[in-house]
């Protein structure tokens, strides 16, 4: 394969390094086709160290700015603005996000699933310094062993099996820029020491080799987990831990700030609406109602996948029959539990149903001794959905 | 440090270069050939061919 050939694979190829071509002297002829085929730039010979040092250094820094520009406008094309509510405590989190963007702190971002750790921590990286850089977001728990730490800290060809070339990871990925670590109480002890030494030391090695290489990054932690009771029982690191909370910020679940909730659901409409381009849908006063009573186990994502919903079904105006089932119940929030069927007809057709479907999952798990995936299976439904059943209609264990 | 690779079939060429890439703090290797820079391409910043 010739140069040329190589540089017309590299056209079609996303992200693709620049190319410098090394003519032969005086063939100005290549180096004109060369650059017409998509060289960055030709180094004719006899060349001398200079030359190649300017040559190099102009492409890597033009390298730089694609690849900052490529960043940007991913991070552009994303929906990450920081959307601010009623709620007092939203607020305050808002003014430690300004307060502490500028410096490079290590930050620890704590909240339930779904309430927007990575919104939070995406506003972080864009008011700080090094928002012109790349923000890198790693979810610790969706990769194990070789695969993660390979992933984190980038590794050499045969580092392990299918390792058939050499790969930065994404701490190099984010250099002068964050690193986001989603769900770092799933971090795996061994990578819990790496991960301190590169907060404290700056150093870490790719995997399979021994060369220790220098990070720049701020880093921005979440979990939904307890840590200090992980510590407790040994599963995480407590050096680690008061690294990374330097900063921290925990997220209230979207049920324990109300006021925000219509505020949030109206504006996620409006995005839902655009990215279908058509004009977002009114809420009714039934479903604004249906809103403030459900207790958002999902919290914002769950308000986001039902806004989503509603802009593809709803016409106009959003009604009740455009929203799942369990908003269009209630949920544990209306009516308390009722002893038997007849308890039901006393109630009005909202708290009924709710009722309703209480009754008969208490009834299926007392019967299955409490064991979720057996009631699961009696009900026939899945077993997740079984359990967020369960979240929802607020039953307790000795129900 | 930027990864580069330099893809030239004359192994002096490729050394000359590599060792100078790599004083100047690069990570760079040499490959004999465009089939072995494009097996590298989508982990490197330049090429040299």
């Amino acid at each position: 394969m010739d140069g040329f050939a190589v540089l017309e694979s590299l056209q079609g190829m996303p992200g693709a390094p620049l190319a410098i071509v090394i003519t032969a002297h005086g063939d100005m002829a290549k180096a004109v086709r060369a650059m017409r085929a998509g060289a960055y730039d030709f180094i004719a010979k006899p060349f001398d160290a200079t030359t190649v040092q300017l040559v190099v250094k102009r492409a890597l820094e033009t390298r730089g700015l694609k690849t900052q520009v490529h960043s940007l406008r991913k991070e552009l094309g994303r929906k990450h603005l920081w959307v601010r509510g009623a709620d007092p405590g939203m607020a305050r989190i808002a003014e430690t996000v300004e307060r502490i963007a500028p410096s490079t702190a290590t930050v620890l971002l704590l909240g339930e699933t779904g309430t927007g750790k990575e919104v939070i921590a995406r506003a972080i990286h864009l008011k700080s310094t090094r928002c012109e850089q790349p923000f890198v977001a790693v979810n610790c728990a969706a990769l194990k062993g070789e695969l993660l730490e390979s992933e984190l800290f980038g590794h050499e060809k045969g580092a392990f099996t299918g390792a058939d070339r050499a790969r930065p990871g994404r701490v190099e990925a984010a250099r002068g820029g964050t690193l986001f670590l989603d769900e770092i109480g799933e971090l795996p002890l061994n990578l819990q020491a790496k991960l301190l030494r590169l907060l404290q030391e700056k150093e870490y090695e790719r995997l399979g080799s021994d060369r220790t290489q220098r990070a720049d990054i701020r880093l921005v932690a979440a979990t939904n987990r307890d840590l200090p009771a992980a510590i407790q029982t040994g599963a995480f690191r407590e050096d680690l831990y008061y690294r990374l909370k330097v900063i921290s910020i925990k997220i209230p679940p979207l049920r324990e700030r109300p006021s925000d909730i219509l505020a949030l659901a109206e504006w996620l409409l409006g995005q839902h609406a655009a990215e279908s381009t058509r004009i977002p849908p009114r809420l009714s006063a039934e479903v604004r109602q249906a809103l403030l009573r459900y207790s958002w186990p999902g919290n914002v994502r769950e308000l986001s996948n039902v806004m989503e919903r509603c802009v593809l079904l709803a016409g106009d105006t959003v009604g009740l029959c455009d929203l799942p089932e369990e908003l269009m119940a209630g949920d544990a929030a209306a009516p308390g539990p009722v002893g038997k069927v007849e308890d039901l007809f006393a109630l009005d057709y909202n708290a009924a149903v709710t009722a309703a479907r209480r009754l008969i999952v208490a009834k299926a798990l007392e019967q299955a001794g409490g064991h979720q995936t057996r009631a699961a299976e009696r009900l026939g439904v899945t077993q997740p959905y079984l359990s967020r059943l369960v979240k929802q209609l607020g039953i307790r264990r000795d129900e | 440090m930027s990864r580069i690779i330099i893809a030239d079939d004359d192994p002096s060429i490729g050394r000359i270069l590599r060792d100078r890439l790599k004083e100047l703090g690069h990570d760079a290797e040499h490959v004999l050939d465009g089939v072995e820079a494009l097996r590298l391409a989508d982990s490197v910043d330049l090429i040299l061919l």
